[in-house]
């Protein structure tokens, strides 16, 4: 009942997303036009800048929802979200790398491949931090710290960029922005995304035994340790993907899980699904609401998620410091 | 007639520094029921680990069908063996009927749900642990021995051929520590095995066909009930005093009353 009603949202939503902009025009002619192959401004806007825009929130949404709970099933604590290994913000750091030695200027292609190789390059550490048989606890503060370096990198590429319009285009683009992706970005970032969430769907089951402790989840037969890494792994090629093509958008993977997660009567393994659509929505309505919300200055989507999901993280916090004795 | 289903040979697992199992040989065989019983850190625990494949040995190898287990593939284990963790939790506030239905997990393809097959499981096992009542409401708010029985449904419902259980009545009332004994005892005399860690010497006595008795990692004896409970030996291992009484079906009833001498002199 609930996916399906999710699954209404995600479609309404986009279409809603594929009407809204700058420019008001009939989304029906237009489409008709588009199908009688004539072109025009309105065909322009529609497939070059709308289309893009609404299926990269609805994959992104997608990843940020399904990481997350996938993250939490893994470690077993509702205030985990992709960020929390770091590879968010690895991701966010080699591409403003990129951006601010102008590389992406050589290729485009090299964006989506530093985020990609960033995210993977944190799990790697994290792995090398922690070692092969680590408890949960080494692993969330081995991604504390490449959090904290990875920050403290991107600081230091904010404060010695060389212009004024240097440090606004970091700075803008690592708080996320839909605003300026292609359908090129799209291709690029579709297949790692795809390959990611395959390999997390198929966690359901073990996700589910995960919820009775590791223990008792390997005496099931779940081999937990292959199962972390195929988490790390399918997490570092959605997330690293997501990242570069649209910057650091943070507490979906935090929230949407979160909110799904009773609906679901608490399972895992259907919490994943319904979370990916549930990320869906989000991104979706914050894309809708900042393109409908006036103001001089264009607000930037992931600022808004933040200013959304950063009040409900404390929310959360104190609701569970009255649950737990 | 019987047959070993799983079998730990020469087994030693070492912790840090701390040798918790030195060199145990112990198997299990079907309609028989082991009790473990040793004092706290005699490594029991460790025992049942390592039988079902969770914990390195640093010596020896268990071996399950014929099978080293650290080579069997890990579904085949989880459908042939239950463990019931000692203190074992849940991390989601999940409703009783869906953690016993985690049970049929290696029953399960990946996206498979649960069949009216499996249900059926979930709804024996439910009854014969007495939590059918229980089955609507959310495991975070049973009681302690309520939350061990929904647990140990979970095994059952699994259907497994062997149970391994860590000491799954310390926290029942007498009532339900005879009928979870009882339903084990059924689960053995329909052909399955079970290895169960107990510290109720009673129990241990009337329901269990062997006893092993570890110390400190050692196993000093295993033999029938009888055998292994002597006033010397509860003495010399647990540092205990204890009255046995031997009813007419020649049943053991161990009752400690005083610490020995020994334990005395040990204790501030
Ligand atoms: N993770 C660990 N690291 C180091 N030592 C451990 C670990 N787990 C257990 N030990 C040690 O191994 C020994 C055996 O522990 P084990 O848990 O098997 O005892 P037990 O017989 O189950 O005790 P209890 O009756 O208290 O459950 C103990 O000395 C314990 O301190
Ligand atoms: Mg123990």
């Amino acid at each position: 009942m609930w996916l399906g009603l999710l699954m209404g949202s995600v479609i309404v939503l986009f279409f809603i997303s594929l009407t809204v902009g700058r420019h008001s025009f009939s989304l029906w002619q237009t489409v008709q036009e588009l199908l009688a192959q004539e072109q025009s401004v309105y065909t322009l806007i529609l497939i070059e800048l709308r289309l893009p825009r609404s299926l990269v929130a609805v994959i992104v949404g997608a990843t940020l929802g399904l990481c997350g709970a996938a993250m939490q099933g893994l470690l077993r604590n509702p205030l985990a979200s992709p960020g929390i290994l770091g590879s968010s913000s690895g991701a966010a750091l080699f591409s403003v790398i990129v951006l601010y030695f102008g590389f992406h200027a050589i290729s485009p292609w090299l964006l989506p491949i530093a985020g990609m190789a960033g995210a993977l390059l944190a799990i790697v550490l994290v792995y090398a931090l922690t070692g092969n048989d680590s408890t949960i606890t080494t692993i969330i503060l081995a991604g504390v710290a490449i959090n904290a370096i990875a920050a403290a990198c991107i600081s230091l590429a904010i404060n010695l960029a060389p212009s004024p319009y240097a440090v606004r285009e970091i700075a803008l683009w690592t708080l996320g922005d839909l605003s300026k992706v292609s359908l090129t970005n799209l291709w690029l970032m579709l297949p790692t995304t795809l390959i990611g969430w395959l390999m997390l769907i198929g966690c359901g089951q073990a996700l589910n035994a995960l919820s009775l402790g590791e223990q008792t989840a390997a005496s099931m037969g779940v081999n937990v340790a292959r199962l972390r890494w195929r988490i790390f792994l399918a997490t570092a090629l959605a997330v690293g993907a997501a990242v570069a093509t649209v910057g650091a958008i943070g507490f979906i993977g935090l929230v949407i899980p979160h909110l799904l997660r009773p609906l679901v009567g608490y399972e895992p393994r259907r919490l994943l699904f319904a979370s990916a659509l549930g990320g869906a929505v989000m991104l979706l309505l914050a894309d809708i609401s900042v393109r409908l919300i006036p103001s001089q200055i264009p607000l930037q989507v992931g600022v808004l998620t933040a200013l959304v999901g950063a009040p409900f993280f404390l929310y959360l916090i104190v609701k569970l410091r009255k649950e737990l004795p | 007639m019987t047959e070993t289903l799983l079998e730990a040979r020469s087994v030693s697992v070492t912790m840090g520094s701390i040798q918790c199992l030195n060199r145990v040989d112990l198997s299990l065989k079907t309609g028989e029921i082991t009790g473990l019983i040793g004092p706290n850190g005699s490594g029991k625990s460790s025992l049942l680990k390592a039988m079902a494949g969770l914990q390195k040995t640093t010596h020896g190898s268990v071996w399950l069908a014929g099978k080293n287990i650290t080579h069997c593939d890990s579904r085949e284990r989880g459908k042939a063996m239950g463990y019931l963790e000692q203190n074992g939790d849940v991390h989601w506030p999940l409703p009783v009927k869906r953690l016993v239905e985690l049970g049929r997990i290696p029953h399960l393809q990946g996206w498979q749900s649960p069949c009216e097959q499996d249900q059926r499981r979930v709804e024996a096992a439910l009854k014969q642990t007495d939590t059918w009542h229980l089955r609507e409401r959310t495991v975070t708010t049973l009681s302690g021995g309520e939350k061990c029985r929904v647990l140990l449904a979970r095994v059952l419902a699994g259907e497994p051929k062997m149970i391994l259980a860590d000491e799954p009545i310390a926290a029942l009332d007498p009532a339900h520590q005879l009928m979870v004994m009882e339903s084990l005892r059924q689960f053995a005399a329909a052909g399955g095995a079970v290895i169960i860690a107990l510290h109720d010497l009673s129990i241990a006595a009337r329901y269990c066909d062997r006893l092993a008795l570890l110390k400190e990692g050692d196993l000093i004896i295993k033999a029938s009930p009888n055998d292994v409970i002597t006033e010397a030996r509860l003495a010399s291992v647990y540092g205990i005093k204890a009255t046995l009484r031997r009813d007419e079906n020649d049943c053991l009833t161990v009752t400690p009353y005083a610490l020995t001498d020994e334990a005395k002199l040990l204790s501030p």
